[in-house]
């Protein structure tokens, strides 16, 4: 079975949602996102109109999105069937998703290093707004 | 005793030496032969195969002999009192062993591949029997294509996927064609029918019991790799043999062109598409073809360049 964030494998180094995806799998996504819902066709479509991609790849990669459960799909039947790709989770949710996961990761390995580059990032020096992110930080940390 | 122990290990010298020069005798002879004539070749096809069968039939009587001279079956005898009795015994043990092991794992096999691949295939991707319900016009044409080649009704199952692929299964009397979502979505209504009249072929030249066949055939000859590459070729063989005959059930050459195109850019899939490409007779399986002679399916371009022929 896969769990709800088994696509979540984070990459510090490439840009943008190349971070967590292949390049094909981000720029699919974003197109999912941007028309809500299409079926094979018009996603290859409208993913032609940033960069080229044969159509028997995109229908591959939407496989695999289905498989991480990133998109949901319904079968349309009559006359040859189709499917009708949505987004699983919306941007705001994917990214939060990213956020929460990698915060907890760092915060479970390195925690001392992870909070205190946090709070010199933050320019923090009042030491009762400092007490209170340690508060938070542990309670995300133990969710 | 050297010349003892040198008479029985020479045997299995002999079996893979004289079943490999077989094989590549046939497979000279072979590459001589009109290549069209598939039907003809995928008799000959089995001969180096065969061949390594026989040597290793033609070995077995002589460890049986052995066990008859022996006057007392008595495992302290054989190990304490005479080492080189001893020793002729364990080779013929371990030969036999073989032999047995490697005919029950061909016939298995060969049997499991021919009876249950549709089956494994269907829990694989949770397939369900469509009819014209779902596929509307397009089921109807398919069971036109099926009488035409002269066959039952197949049942047609849908496969869980946007990954564009088809198979088939079965014989003349049980027909099973396997079609992906992917298909029809990728494929226009004329690809589609020409992709599935490659399957349709298929059934209608008993493929999946010559391919259960070779594959048995392939084991007993105890994995010799002329037996691999001749089993590659047969599988060749038949896929350009589906690709012309389905051109014609389908009547439309250039379709089965741009089908065979596009689903040519499909992505390799690990476990799934391994196992389509070994057990099924899938109509585009690219894992293996960069691997020139051992490449159960034709290279793409020798394939179009034969249906342009037809076109």
């Amino acid at each position: 079975m896969t769990s709800d964030t088994d696509w979540l494998d984070f990459q510090p180094h490439k840009q943008d949602l190349g971070k967590v995806l292949g390049d094909l799998e981000a720029d699919i996504m974003t197109t999912i996102w941007s028309i809500k819902s299409g079926d094979v066709k018009t996603i290859h479509r409208e993913l032609n109109k940033e960069r080229k991609a044969a159509v028997t790849t995109v229908a591959t990669v939407l496989d695999r999105l289905h498989g991480k459960n990133l998109v949901q799909r319904e079968l349309v039947k009559g006359a040859g069937v189709r499917y009708v790709y949505s987004p699983a989770l919306t941007r705001n949710q994917f990214d939060s998703t990213i956020v929460r996961n990698v915060f907890k990761g760092l915060f479970e390995s390195f925690g001392e290093s992870a909070i205190s580059y946090l709070v010199q990032s933050t320019g923090i020096e009042d030491r009762d707004a400092l007490e209170e992110l340690r508060t938070k930080l542990e309670k995300i940390k133990d969710e | 005793m050297l010349e003892v122990v040198r008479g029985f290990i020479a045997p299995y010298v002999n079996v893979i030496f004289i079943s490999t020069a077989i094989s590549a005798i046939s497979l000279l002879t072979l590459r001589a032969f009109n290549i069209d004539a598939y039907r003809a070749r995928t008799k000959l096809l089995f001969l180096p195969l065969a061949g390594s069968l026989l040597l290793a039939l033609w070995i077995s009587p002589s460890c049986f002999a052995h066990y008859l001279s022996m006057d007392v079956v008595d495992p302290a005898h054989i190990i304490c009192r005479d080492p080189t009795f001893a020793y002729l015994t364990w080779v013929c043990t371990s030969w036999v062993g073989l032999i047995s092991f490697s005919y029950t794992a061909s016939l298995a096999l060969g049997a499991i591949s021919y009876y249950y691949g549709g089956a494994i295939a269907q829990r694989i991707y949770s397939a369900d029997e469509v009819d014209d319900e779902e596929l509307g016009q397009l089921y109807d044409k398919i069971i036109d294509m099926a009488d035409k080649a002269g066959i039952l009704d197949p049942d047609i199952y849908l496969l869980e996927s946007s990954t564009p692929r088809t198979f088939s299964y079965g014989g003349h009397g049980w027909p099973k064609i396997y079609i992906s979502v992917g298909l029809m979505e990728v494929l226009d209504e004329a690809e589609v029918l020409a992709a599935i009249g490659h399957e349709i072929a298929h059934i209608k030249n008993s493929d999946t019991f010559l391919k259960s066949a070779s594959l048995s055939l392939k084991i007993a000859s105890l994995f010799n790799i002329v037996g691999f590459i001749v089993d590659s070729m047969l599988s060749r063989d038949r896929e350009f043999l589906a690709d012309k005959e389905g051109a014609e059930l389908s009547g439309n050459p250039r379709a089965l062109i741009s089908a065979l195109i596009k689903l040519s850019a499909i992505e390799s899939e690990g476990l799934s598409g391994l196992v389509t490409g070994t057990l099924s007779l899938s109509m585009f399986s690219d894992k293996m073809s960069k691997f020139g002679i051992f490449s159960r399916h034709p290279p793409l371009d020798e394939r179009v360049k034969r249906l342009l022929e037809l076109a």
